[in-house]
């Protein structure tokens, strides 16, 4: 390079002006914001005859330099601010004996942590050590002291520090170089123990001797140019200033339109030049101290002033006029000097108004792992390892890439210090908590700092287990070489350190080596050495994904790519709730709607796949709550009740009256006017058919009607949703019984397709002796005659056989009805028993007595009159056919119960005998219709069957699911489709999600408003009263909102992108690592071969 | 000439600080003192970066102070908005492409990214010069890559002969600096100018240097 301007970060003036000082040795160690200036030398490394290095660390650096200096070379130390207090211990005595040859140690320190751990600044160090401490305010003064610094260095017989700042160091400007001078100057070392084996009383005299070379450095200063005094305009005020801070003061008073100020700018921050400070300090009245960092300069100038006796006032950051923390700029120092002459402030914002509207709406970057970052897979297996365990071990972090795993999604780590410092702080954790913890380290780090750790950790039998994050690369200041990666800073190939047979010669006996793009590999290695009682560790071990994706793309080599299968994701799936639900109703929507509070819009939401919201949310035995996720932090969502909320504040529009749908031709005869019939009547008449009801009951509902008790199902709730179906325009007769009153293949010539939805209404028998006797009724029946409004004995006793709804609700209407004592007698224990949960609790708050494990033996009958009923205790077996455990009978344990009234609910089926069977040969299997599960045909054409009359008793919205299944079918049928194909969605379904509820703080499910026991009494009141509003909102708040994002929130790669409520992945983004494709619990992503 | 100060705002990956260089060299070339600084955001890699450049012999520090900026040239809509309310001067201009990057929390679906129409709406608050176009997209078309994009950016700018550099001077740079990229970065470059000087028959621009 000849003489020329060239367009220079500030870090690369700094190699320059080493160049041109003619440096010979150069070491350092990677180091924000320093790496580029060591990085620029070993470019040119070989052009002007230097030798750069990358060392094991700052220490290792300075002593390298320290010695090529001993052999009177130029040499030159780089390094960030935290890499210096590695070098104080041979710096202390190295300024003892002094140099030879030119030292330049360079200091890059971070105001404002840009990317570092803390804003120290280093000029204290130059005091400390006394040793002249230089600080440019820009590129091209950064490589003029660079130049003068090894002169002045070789002079003093001292190191020299050149303090640089970010916003010097990464700065661009216009930088003038000059030619580069012929290099002559030849290693030679010349013995002088006296002066360099610092001992004793050695080191004394060598300390005399330092103190002695004081005078020279202040003349150094004195004489140096980048002191400079500017006394115009400034008899009584003076702004000293020094380092970067000197560009804001000029253009501060350049804005501020002023120039009431003398300048003492200031390039050495120590030693002060004396008599310049002096002159400029004399007969003025304050002082304004500019710089960046402490108060460094303030403090030496207070001193300065008062040994001087100067009635000088000293302003600056330890007066407040300008912040000590963060870094300045040309506003900062605007406003200081504004405060500091008593004028005006510049304003602090620019355009607040648009800034705050444009601030509400622009999305923060965070800082997450790049895409394909093994770091990523490292933290992803470690997060669900400790996730796993009980204890939740401690997690050191340290300096590098990975120190994002504190941030979100892995949110890792518990305490991170210095270089290093994962080890030993894990090691002293663990002796202290007696119990295991964890260090996290890079390849790089582990080498600078954490070797002495891991051997004290062997030494003093620490319980670690040591993570080495190792991506072959130093990549967290932009990927330098280091000791384990097999090339040198100018690039030649040498030894890589084996860092297995490091680990193990430090004394480890547990060492794995994973591949964190192998996630079932890593969460293995790592739960092992989680277990080791001792110390363990795993090399977790790839090349950091930029410098692969760089490699290939230098080599032609194509990466993997990976793509989504939008079929398979599951994104947005059915959550639980909604699968498990026979009619797949969209509960998170509504749940998150009544959440805001938008009761319509919930009820809309649920009215979609569910017309009759009102009974459902007040009988349904919710599957869905089962299922909850939400289970797994407490309690299920209270889905139901948040059901019944939303129908009842939301302002119900009946579907009824409008027409919106076109008419059809076809005709569909609904025999059975209970939830299957009229689901299928709802769905098919909206579709435009034309649909008739035939009900052999003086009433719509069926069991809704006449079997479900009016304390459960208030008989206007009822009566609102049954009517929405003759709203519609279905036609319904009442008092028709199919096969009576009008004849089955009287309906086949008149309407096109037939849906038997008969229910199953017809008690079963117990099978034991004495079942005809007078005072024995079937459950259903009796019910039925409650409901129908007949006139029922109260008795005294009464039992009841059986262990499902209908029992329950037969006992607790013995008690509405004034019956004193009322008895369950349950086969099998409360565990099995098929009623509602809550049911059961309330017949027993009620007063029901339950027999669990209690067969029905016989009927005691004197004299054609019924006695009692014979009771057996029973004990569980095997599981039976249909999953229950087989009551067996335990002979010898009879006794009786003395009774007048037994009411038997031990199973129902359909009435099939009105039925000519002869004339239309309906399928029947075990007293059931048989039809096809999918489909819902019963092989005659244009005949389906569906609900209790083929499944057997079974739930409302089982039913109604029924009901629904036969509309789809009937649907085809009439339109010559395929009744078969895609019906897979109808039935249950199986949710994939893994829902993280890490995290997730308890708050137990609201209980619903219960009329109390008292208030019951003889009476149909409704017992479970629902939520009130703002309870729903709160029972609302507590649902999860299941979704899957398993990749994109626990990876947070940015290649992913969600959109659509599916993911994507970019694929110039994505370098193949194939990480999310293990996690994806749908394996919905795969490698992409096209 | 006193000063012009340029804010390029961008993302990580979009080339903020080639163009700079190429900018800041150009203007080396033509006679101007520069300085130039790049402040990154929280992320390295896809985090926001805002390169200061700035020309003339008045100029000190190398970082623009608040509302100095004459001119935002912004590879990003959310980032050229971002550094405009903080830095744009009364009545500067922005070239914009309107391109968006997503952040993380867009793409994990916690934060929606602000519609185009609604970034437009708040840059119109702060300036009436206001170049709109997809940098990107045109980068693709002309040269099958989204990388020139910078570069095209930077020839919509020196069309404009709002600042003294001359578009030779621009090109001799951009083949000196873009090493085996420096084909499409000129036609990147090319159809950025093509763009500019429609832009500047078409669009009256009322832009005041201090």
């Amino acid at each position: 390079m000849s003489s020329d301007k060239d367009f220079l970060l500030g870090n690369e003036a700094i190699a320059w002006g080493a160049i041109e000082a003619n440096v010979d040795f150069v070491a350092g160690y990677p180091g924000t914001p320093s790496s580029e200036v060591l990085e620029t030398l070993a470019r040119y490394a070989d052009q002007y005859g230097i030798y750069v290095e990358w060392s094991t660390n700052e220490m290792v650096a300075f002593e390298n330099a320290l010695g090529a200096s001993l052999a009177g070379l130029r040499a030159m130390v780089t390094m960030k601010h935290a890499g210096f207090n590695w070098i104080i211990d041979p710096l202390s005595v190295a300024v003892l004996s002094g140099v030879r040859g030119g030292l330049v140690i360079l200091t890059a320190d971070d105001p404002n942590c840009h990317s570092s751990a803390n804003e120290q600044d280093n000029r204290f160090y130059g005091l400390f050590l006394r040793i002249l401490t230089l600080e440019p305010s820009d590129p091209q003064e950064a490589k003029d002291m660079t130049v003068e610094a090894f002169a002045l260095s070789e002079k003093s017989q001292l190191p020299v520090i050149l303090r640089s700042v970010t916003r010097v160091g990464h700065s661009r400007s216009d930088v003038l170089l000059k030619k580069i001078p012929p290099k002559d100057r030849q290693a030679h070392f010349e013995r002088d123990p006296e002066r360099f084996f610092v001992t004793g009383s050695r080191a004394l005299q060598r300390h005399r001797w330092q103190l002695q070379q004081q005078p020279l450095l202040i003349n150094q200063a004195e004489n140096l140019r980048f002191n400079k005094l500017r006394q115009k305009g400034g008899e009584k005020n003076c702004i000293v200033v020094s380092g970067i801070g000197y560009t804001y003061v000029e253009e501060a008073l350049r804005n501020l339109e002023t120039d009431e100020a003398a300048i003492l700018k200031i390039g050495s921050a120590y030693p002060l030049p004396k008599s310049l400070t002096k002159e400029a300090l004399s007969g003025k009245e304050t002082l304004l101290v500019v710089e960046e960092g402490a108060p460094f300069i303030e403090l030496q100038l207070k001193a300065f002033a008062s040994d001087l006796s100067l009635p000088v006032r000293i302003f600056g950051k330890m007066s407040g006029h300008i912040p000590e923390a963060g870094e300045l700029n040309v506003d900062i120092v605007a406003r200081a000097i504004a405060k500091w002459l008593g004028r005006e402030e510049p304003p602090m914002t620019f355009r607040k108004d648009v800034s705050e509207e444009a601030n509400k709406i622009l999305p923060p970057r965070t800082m997450v792992f790049c895409a394909g970052c093994p770091h990523t897979g490292t933290m992803y297996a470690m997060k669900k390892v400790i996730n796993k365990r009980k204890d939740r071990p401690f997690v050191g972090g340290d300096i590098g890439c990975y120190t994002l795993m504190c941030f979100p999604p892995h949110e890792l780590g518990d305490a991170k210090f210095s270089m290093g410092t994962s080890i030993g702080v894990a090691s002293g954790l663990s002796r202290a908590l007696k119990e295991k913890t964890i260090a996290v380290i890079g390849d790089s780090t582990f080498i600078h700092a954490g070797v002495p750790g891991l051997i004290n950790c062997v030494y003093n039998k620490s319980n670690v287990t040591l993570v080495i994050c190792d991506n072959r690369t130093t990549a967290m200041t932009g990927g330098q070489p280091h000791a384990g990666t097999g090339f040198t800073a100018m690039k030649e190939p040498t030894k890589q350190l084996d860092i297995e047979k490091l680990v193990m010669g430090c004394g480890v006996e547990f060492l794995e080596v994973t591949d964190p793009y192998d996630i079932q590999k890593t969460e293995g290695a790592l739960e092992r050495a989680l277990n080791y009682e001792g110390v363990s560790v795993v090399i977790s071990r790839k090349e950091c994904a930029l410098q692969a994706t760089r490699e290939s793309l230098r080599l032609g080599k194509k990466l993997p790519s990976y793509k989504v299968d939008i079929e398979k994701c599951i994104a947005t799936d059915m959550p639980p709730c909604q699968a498990t639900c026979p009619v797949h109703v969209d509960v998170k929507s509504y749940i998150g709607f009544v959440h805001e509070g938008k009761y319509e819009e919930a009820l809309r939401v649920i009215q979609k796949t569910l017309p009759f919201p009102g009974i459902v949310g007040r009988i349904c035995n919710h599957p869905c709550e089962v299922s909850c996720k939400r289970q797994e932090v407490d309690e299920a969502i209270a889905i139901n009740a948040i059901k019944r909320a939303a129908t009842e504040y939301g302002k119900e529009k009946g579907e009824g009256g409008s027409n919106p749908f076109g008419e059809k031709n076809g005709k569909v005869a609904i025999v059975g006017g209970g939830p299957a019939g009229l689901m299928a009547a709802h769905d098919l008449r909206r579709m435009g058919y034309k649909v008739t009801i035939f009900e052999s009951m003086p009433l719509l509902g069926g069991m809704l009607s006449v079997g479900i008790p009016e304390y459960r199902l208030p008989r206007e709730v009822l009566q609102n949703e049954l009517n929405i179906v003759e709203g519609l325009g279905v036609e319904i007769r009442l008092n028709t019984k199919v096969g009576l009153s009008v004849k089955l293949s009287d309906l086949r010539k008149n309407f096109n397709v037939i849906f038997l939805a008969i229910g199953a209404h017809q008690g079963k028998r117990m099978g034991i002796e004495n079942e005809e006797i007078e005072g024995l009724i079937d459950g259903v029946e009796f019910l039925r005659k409650v409901n129908l409004g007949e006139e029922m004995e109260a008795k005294d006793k009464v039992v009841i056989v059986g262990g499902g709804n209908v029992a329950i609700d037969s006992a607790r209407t013995c008690l509405r009805l004034g019956f004193k004592e009322v008895w369950i007698l349950y086969r099998r224990s409360r565990e099995e028993m098929p009623a509602i949960r809550e049911e059961i609790q309330r017949a027993e708050e009620e007063g029901v007595k339950i027999n669990f494990l209690t067969a029905p033996k016989g009927i005691v009958v004197e004299k054609g009159q019924m006695k009692g009923i014979e009771c057996i205790k029973t004990r569980l077996g095997e599981l039976d056919a249909d999953g229950r455990k087989h009551p067996l009978l335990i002979e010898g344990s009879e006794f009786i119960i003395e009774t007048d009234l037994i009411i038997t609910a031990v199973g129902e089926k359909p009435e099939l005998s009105t039925f000519d069977m002869k004339e239309i040969p309906l399928p029947v299997k075990d007293g059931l219709l048989a039809a096809d599960p999918v489909t819902l045909e019963t092989g005659i054409p244009g005949i389906f069957a569906g609900g209790d009359g083929v499944t057997g008793p079974a739930y409302v919205i089982d039913a109604l699911a029924a009901g629904r299944k036969a509309a789809i079918s009937i649907d085809r049928y009439m339109r010559g489709e395929d009744l078969r194909a895609n019906r897979d969605k109808e039935c249950h379904l199986e949710s994939h999600f893994v829902i993280d509820t890490e995290g997730v703080e308890e708050k137990l499910r609201q209980p619903q408003s219960i009329l109390s026991v008292e208030k019951r009494g003889e009476n149909f009141k409704e017992v479970e009263q629902g939520f009130p509003m703002d309870v729903a909102g709160e029972e609302a708040d507590r649902c999860l909102a299941c979704e899957c994002w398993e990749c994109i929130s626990r990876l947070a790669c940015p290649a992913m992108i969600r959109k659509s409520g599916k993911v994507f992945i970019d694929n110039s983004l994505c370098p193949g690592c194939g990480i999310c494709a293990q996690i994806c619990p749908a394996k919905a992503i795969v490698q992409d071969n096209a | 000439m006193k000063e012009i100060n340029i804010i390029i705002s961008g993302v990580g990956g979009q080339g903020n600080v080639l163009l700079e260089r190429v900018i800041g060299m150009s203007a080396i070339k033509e006679g101007y003192p520069v300085r130039a600084a790049d402040t990154f955001g929280a992320s390295q890699r896809g985090g926001s970066v805002l390169s200061h450049l700035r020309l003339g012999s008045e100029v000190r520090s190398s970082l623009i102070p608040q509302g100095r900026s004459h001119i935002i040239l912004g590879l990003e809509p959310g980032e050229a908005l971002g550094a405009a309310i903080k830095f744009l001067s009364t009545n500067g201009l922005i070239i914009v492409n309107m391109y968006p990057t997503l952040p993380a929390k867009v793409k994990v679906g916690e934060w929606i990214y602000p519609s185009a129409e609604k970034i437009s709406k708040l840059l119109s608050k702060l300036t009436p010069n206001v170049i709109k176009l997809d940098a990107t997209a045109l980068a693709r078309q002309v040269t099958g890559s989204e990388r020139p994009m910078n570069l095209l950016m930077a020839g919509v700018l020196i069309a404009l002969d709002v600042i003294p550099i001359s578009v030779g001077t621009v090109k001799k740079v951009i083949e000196q600096m873009a090493g085996s990229f420096a084909r499409e970065s000129i036609l990147a470059f090319e159809a950025g100018f093509k763009f500019g000087r429609e832009k500047q028959t078409t669009q009256q621009l009322d832009i005041c240097f201090a």
